[in-house]
């Protein structure tokens, strides 16, 4: 699929780049990144406000200023102005109580780190799978 | 019945499940009495994990155990209980008294009733096997175990040219994660996983270290809960250069646990102490 584009906010840049280049290698896919919640909540309105807006946030837990958990509350309590992204949880924390917060907010997946490229695939195509669902609808 | 008390040595429990309405006859105050003066436990932990509801007639029950245990100098503790059980305990303003643990081991902590909290075989199982098989599916990399031993505390070097370190923390105890390695390991690692081939560890590569202590401890704790601990994470740091030092604080012990890799030796060290009078900074 052309034009999909993806946020990749992790504090660590290793992460980023592992996960960048394999999305760039299986996908046609516009890289964005991001270090903290703060720095992506800025280029998730900055898209959206040029029409041009993110499809998929992958979001890592614990980052300074703002946490993943804290952005993904903030994105789902964005009113209808803002096109919604699918998000999808990258992250180690693993308690099920976590992994079931986030879910109340709508996340598409859960990945807990380590990860492999597979699992980044497989978020991805189920994600598109459901919105050619939604709009076959 | 919605309730059963289970007798511990020093302690009693009482297990909750499915909805609690304090219409139960014999009621558990009532059992309470009789179980408190056959045992003479002056501490109760209420299960909570399998209770779907408390009604206010039930809140009333705990609260009369909680009156009981007070008068001999007692406590109660409730561990697991829902966000909504909790909300009611605190929109009913009994929160105070009938305080939440987010463990068993945090409660007995309260109660001056848990066993040694620095580390023993239990607690280091979580970390070795999370180091394993954090290695083999982020890194591409192989470990081989190789026997743990216990380091001075008063010995802050680490083994290796480069570390990650996270701190941990939970009711109970207070520690370090530290992972460390050789640079040329390092730098092997890093060209398997990112396909980069660094000539030298720096400020944009070292970074995955810290991101390989996040990782292993995230996967520990999942173990480390099923064994009662409930650990809280924070944000790793990166330390690296020749004879670099990590200062362990207090007196706990240090367990090294030395992985034996195609390129060499790596090494988790892991320092723990009891939290409640003691902090460990790396």
């Amino acid at each position: 699929m052309k034009n999909l584009r993806i946020l990749l906010v992790d504090d660590s840049r290793s992460i980023r780049s592992l996960v960048r280049s394999f999305i760039e290698e299986e996908f046609e896919a516009e890289v964005f990144e991001a270090t903290d919640g703060e720095e992506a909540e800025r280029v998730l309105q900055e898209k959206n406000a040029m029409m041009e807006p993110i499809d998929i946030v992958f979001l890592d837990w614990m980052m300074p200023k703002l946490s993943g958990y804290g952005l993904l509350k903030r994105i789902r309590g964005t009113g209808a102005f803002f096109r919604q992204p699918a998000v999808v949880m990258l992250t180690a924390e693993t308690y099920f109580d976590q992994i079931e917060a986030c879910m109340k907010f709508r996340v598409a997946k859960y990945i807990t780190k380590p990860f492999s490229n597979e699992d980044i695939k497989s978020a991805i195509e189920q994600i598109l799978q459901d919105q050619e669902g939604k709009r076959a609808v | 019945m919605p309730f059963e008390w289970v007798r511990q040595s020093d302690h009693l429990v009482l297990k909750l499940s499915g909805d609690c309405t304090g219409e139960e006859k014999p009621s558990p105050a009532d059992t309470f009495a009789a179980h408190q003066k056959e045992t003479g436990a002056k501490h109760v932990i209420v299960q909570c994990v399998d209770c779907g509801h408390i009604s206010g007639n039930f809140l009333r029950e705990l609260l009369a155990i909680y009156k009981s245990l007070k008068s001999m100098n007692g406590q109660i503790r409730l561990v697991g209980a829902s966000e909504s059980v909790q909300g009611f305990l605190k929109s009913n303003g009994v929160d105070r008294v009938l305080i939440h643990k987010l463990s068993m081991k945090g409660a007995l902590a309260d109660f001056g009733l848990a066993k040694s909290r620095d580390i023993d075989v239990n607690f280091i199982n979580p970390f070795l096997n999370a180091t394993v098989k954090v290695f083999k599916i982020q890194c591409f990399v192989e470990l081989k175990a190789k026997k743990p031993y216990l380091k001075s505390t008063s010995d802050p070097a680490l083994l290796g040219d480069v570390s990650g370190i996270i701190s941990i923390t939970s009711e109970t105890f207070a520690g370090t994660l530290a992972i460390s390695m050789s640079d040329t390991i390092f730098l092997r690692i890093a060209k398997n996983m990112l396909g980069e081939d660094a000539a030298a560890i720096n400020e944009t590569n070292v970074d995955l270290i810290g991101e390989l202590a996040n990782m292993i401890l995230g996967q520990a704790k999942v173990e480390l809960s099923s064994l009662g601990y409930r650990v809280e994470m924070a944000l790793p740091s990166c330390v690296w250069g020749k004879e670099h030092k990590i200062k362990h604080f207090g007196s706990g012990k240090c367990m090294v646990l030395p992985f034996e890799t195609e390129w060499g030796m790596i090494y988790s060290e892991i320092m723990a102490h009891s939290s409640a009078s003691e902090r460990s900074v790396a």
